[in-house]
């Protein structure tokens, strides 16, 4: 398969199930399935072109941490080093799903302290999900959710 | 999958001739599976009998779901007893607790005909009268089931001990079930174990009382369906449930909502509806993420990746519902 990139193999899959399986099933969990698979597809497709959607939410939460570090540094100083820490143990690991743990695990603490800034972590960490929601959410397949509400 | 021998017509209709005598099987004429429903497994068999053609339901604990532990002779139980007591549900044919039989446990059941609904549908939608009349006969029966005492299902020390042992087995199932650290649910939840509200009573609550889950025929609520998630609590989680996770046509607010609590004659305060919407919502979410690590085990059904997308779309709602939980406490 060296002719072709994997986006161009997968874009070729997709429209095969779109044009030689979706339109002869009749079975409704079959081609939901098949609409399904499309979507995920999708979705790969949109990854091997615009990388993987963790990085881009890493590098918003480190950079929203810093931010918050930096503006908390006054009133509650021992949280931002907290911050600090966290962010330098991120930087340590390369794997972007391993460094979104240890971020998650990491944020989770750090709201549990009930610090006077924990408020804020929560808000600014909403408002990331809210973010990653737009950018993520898109390949959802509407068919495959409706069938189930 | 070890399941699959529930769709074997053969196996079947053996299976029912040895086991379940009082249907007196002559013929399986077709097993398949429903497409609808995301966790466990339910089959339509089609029957051919002494009395003429019969159609009943083979539900299953699925290999994969997003609710586990899944416990079918509990759901059987209390299906049993809330038929008993006059609620209408399939009535309970037989149950397999023997894992080894077919690979997993399952209960048979009759089969309701009957018309179902979407929590959106555009017949409901494009037809007042008919939305009416579902939304009557929905509130008023969630009504009937929070009365119904007969359930046999133990009690809590209050409901405010009900809700916290909820939030504890929701805390097990992200614990058990989440790809990544999700901080934004871990705070919901220790919001929720900090506030429980106290509460009036604990009845027995559907837990996933919305449209798709119930059968109607001439405008008439006939059958009450998927009790798996079924427990005790404040009457207040399903009532939330149906304008969170639940909602639709038939979200009980309003008039809906005076109407259920004259009914039942509980009350409602704000308290109480900010902690359990944020309650349906957290528990929805959890288990929708649960559809990512059920593909990760191995479940080959991919609207589960489309759940989970849905599930964590979620979480910025979560957030705001949390909000307002601390707005509450904080009066």
């Amino acid at each position: 398969m060296i002719l072709l990139d994997s986006t161009q193999t997968l874009s070729a899959v997709r429209r095969s199930l779109e044009t030689h399986v979706l339109g002869v099933l009749d079975d409704s969990f079959a081609r939901l399935q098949v609409l399904a698979a499309m979507k995920a597809l999708d979705d790969v497709i949109d990854r091997l072109q615009r990388g993987d959607p963790i990085d881009r939410a890493n590098e918003r939460v480190e950079a929203g941490l810093r931010s918050l570090a930096d503006s908390v540094r006054g009133e509650s100083p021992g949280f931002a080093e907290s911050i600090d820490s966290l962010l330098s143990s991120a930087a340590s690991v390369d794997q972007p799903r391993d460094r979104a743990r240890v971020l998650g695990e990491g944020n989770t603490e750090l709201i549990r302290r009930h610090d006077p800034a924990s408020r804020r972590l929560v808000d600014f960490l909403n408002g990331e999900a809210a973010t990653v929601t737009l950018e993520d959410s898109t390949w959802m397949c509407q068919e495959a959710i409706e069938s189930l509400q | 999958m070890a399941s699959d021998g529930l769709l074997d017509v053969e196996r079947v209709e053996r299976y029912l001739s040895e086991q379940v005598p009082a249907l007196e099987v002559r013929k399986v004429n077709a097993a398949t599976r429903f497409p609808a429903g995301l966790s466990s497994l339910s089959c339509r068999i089609d029957l051919l009998t002494e009395q003429g053609l019969r159609t009943v339901v083979i539900r299953a604990e699925p290999e994969h779901g997003v609710i586990p532990p899944y416990d079918i002779v509990a759901e059987y139980e209390l299906m049993f007893r809330v038929s008993q007591g006059g609620l209408p549900v399939p009535e309970m044919l037989h149950l397999e607790a023997d894992p080894e039989v077919f690979g997993t446990r399952f209960m048979v059941m009759s089969y309701l005909e009957g018309e179902m609904f979407r929590s959106s549908d555009p017949r409901v939608e494009a037809d007042a009268a008919l939305a009416e009349q579902l939304k009557f006969h929905f509130v008023e029966m969630l009504a009937r089931i929070h009365l119904f005492d007969g359930h046999g299902l133990p009690l809590f020390t209050d409901a405010a001990e009900a809700a916290r042992a909820e939030v504890r087995a929701c805390r097990r199932r992200l614990a058990e079930t989440q790809v990544l650290p999700n901080p934004a649910l871990e705070h919901a939840l220790d919001v929720l174990e900090a506030n429980a509200p106290p509460g009036q009573r604990q009845v027995l609550l559907h837990g996933d009382y919305r449209l798709p889950n119930l059968k109607w025929r001439d405008g008439k609520l006939v059958g009450i369906l998927d009790w798996e998630l079924a427990r005790v609590g404040d009457p207040i989680s399903d009532v939330c449930f149906t304008q969170t996770v639940g909602i639709g046509a038939c979200s009980i607010t309003g008039d809906l909502l005076d109407r259920y609590l004259d009914l039942t004659g509980f009350d409602v305060d704000d308290q109480r509806l900010a902690y359990y919407q944020l309650l349906e919502m957290v528990k929805g979410t959890i288990i929708g993420l649960a559809a990512a690590k059920d593909i990760l085990n191995g479940g080959s059904d991919l609207r589960l990746l489309s759940v989970a997308g849905l599930a964590a779309s979620a979480v910025p709602v979560v957030g705001m519902l949390e909000q307002s939980v601390e707005r509450v406490e904080a009066r």
